[in-house]
């Protein structure tokens, strides 16, 4: 057995050795399947706090929407948090909060809004980010995670 | 690498000795059994003894829709770089190496959905990205093995790396890039089973030098010069 016939074995060895490696390695790569939860949400996480004592502070609203829509996210209710959904197809939203004596409190945000294509199974998800407070009618608020995730605990806060 | 390069220009034997021309195998399987996808890619090489100047070319095209939204992307990308043969001797010109590349990518993209929003509106936007463009570098490593004549089958894992994208004003995340692959992660590990034709151009150097090797002790009386033997001498 000479060095090259030696060499000339051991290399197809080697060659098919790891061409059947990468293609297992393929093939398990495939069966990997891209995770189709994600933690954006469109909704914006509004507190109402005490602007005396800084406190949670329950705040009744007959209700609440907003301008582009036809549906009433909140009706008669008094709560200190409240989760409102942002419109998804324009980069702005102004929040409308009728008062018990019907007076009515505004609350324009804007965003940047990201179209996500996750993969052609889970399909496409949307990323809200970069909230800021255009205007408010109320007398205090403060914008605080500026972006839309379902692991945040309060994005905006209103002191009354 | 310079210096080594340098070295055999000195000896008169950095002319390139063989062009091997090949494609991968994969895109083409990909081609024929996925009706959303189409790929091709040429693949060539350069033969510089233990170096090869490497270059690639491919295009591709993907198209998919589902009930709410519609891909669309098609490009094509170059690639260029060096190879290190670590089997620069071997008697069959099988090629054992590793090396780098740098890599371009131009290619349009277009993405359509709908939403139904109950809290909203019902609406359709149509986001288009034409004119995108991404480079990248990769860190090659692979075999090309012998397999009939001047028939070649190879594979090829690379590591792409420092990924960057262009930007566009548009509010869609580039999904893919031809050449690169998912856009969601700024490296990306990767295979290749390619398949080449190795055209010679002149006999390699190492061949040479046994060959007089073999006439010297067939014949000794027609030993060759001195300036003779070095010229592919690479000891």
């Amino acid at each position: 057995m000479n060095l090259k016939f030696m060499l000339d074995c051991y290399l197809r060895y080697i060659y098919k050795l790891t061409f059947y490696f990468l293609i297992c390695l393929h093939v398990l790569a495939a069966c990997d399947t891209t995770d189709c939860i994600t933690f954006n949400t469109r909704f914006v996480i509004v507190d109402f706090l005490d602007s005396a004592t800084g406190n949670s502070k329950s705040r009744q609203f007959d209700l609440i929407s907003a301008q582009e829509s036809q549906v009433i996210f909140y009706s008669d209710t008094i709560l200190s948090t409240y989760y409102l959904p942002v419109n998804t197809e324009l980069e702005e939203t102004i929040f409308l909060f009728l008062n018990p004596d019907q007076t009515i409190d505004t609350l324009e945000v804007s965003y940047d809004k990201t179209v996500i294509l996750i993969s052609k199974d889970c399909g496409y998800d949307l990323e809200f980010k970069n909230l800021g407070i255009i205007r408010t009618s109320f007398d205090s608020a403060v914008s605080l995670e500026n972006e839309l995730s379902r692991l945040n605990e309060e994005n905006i806060k209103i002191f009354f | 690498m310079i210096c080594d390069v340098s070295g055999l220009a000195q000896k008169g034997t950095v002319m390139p000795s063989a062009v091997r021309i090949g494609t991968d195998l994969g895109f083409l399987g990909v081609s024929l059994f996925d009706p959303e996808k189409t790929m091709f890619e040429i693949n060539g090489d350069i033969d510089l003894y233990k170096f090869f100047i490497t270059a690639d070319y491919g295009m591709s095209s993907w198209e998919f829709s589902r009930e709410r939204f519609a891909y669309e992307n098609s490009g094509s990308y170059i690639k260029a770089g060096i190879d290190y043969n670590l089997l620069a001797r071997d008697p069959d010109l099988n090629v054992i190496y590793f090396g780098l590349k740098y890599a371009y990518s131009s290619f349009d993209e277009s993405f359509n959905y709908s939403m139904t929003d109950p809290l909203y509106y019902d609406y359709a936007k149509e986001i288009s990205k034409p004119g995108m463009s991404a480079h990248w570098y990769e860190a090659n490593f692979g075999m090309k093995i012998r397999v009939w004549k001047d028939l070649y089958l190879g594979w090829a894992g690379r590591i792409k790396f420092a990924k960057k994208t262009s930007t566009n004003s548009t509010s869609f995340n580039t999904y893919f890039i031809p050449g690169y692959g998912l856009a969601d992660s700024d490296s990306r590990w990767g295979f290749n089973y390619q398949i080449f034709y190795r055209i010679p151009f002149r006999e390699k150097p190492p061949y040479k030098a046994k060959k007089l090797k073999e006439k010297v002790e067939r014949d000794p009386e027609s030993q060759p010069i001195n300036n003779q033997q070095n010229e592919f001498d690479f000891n």
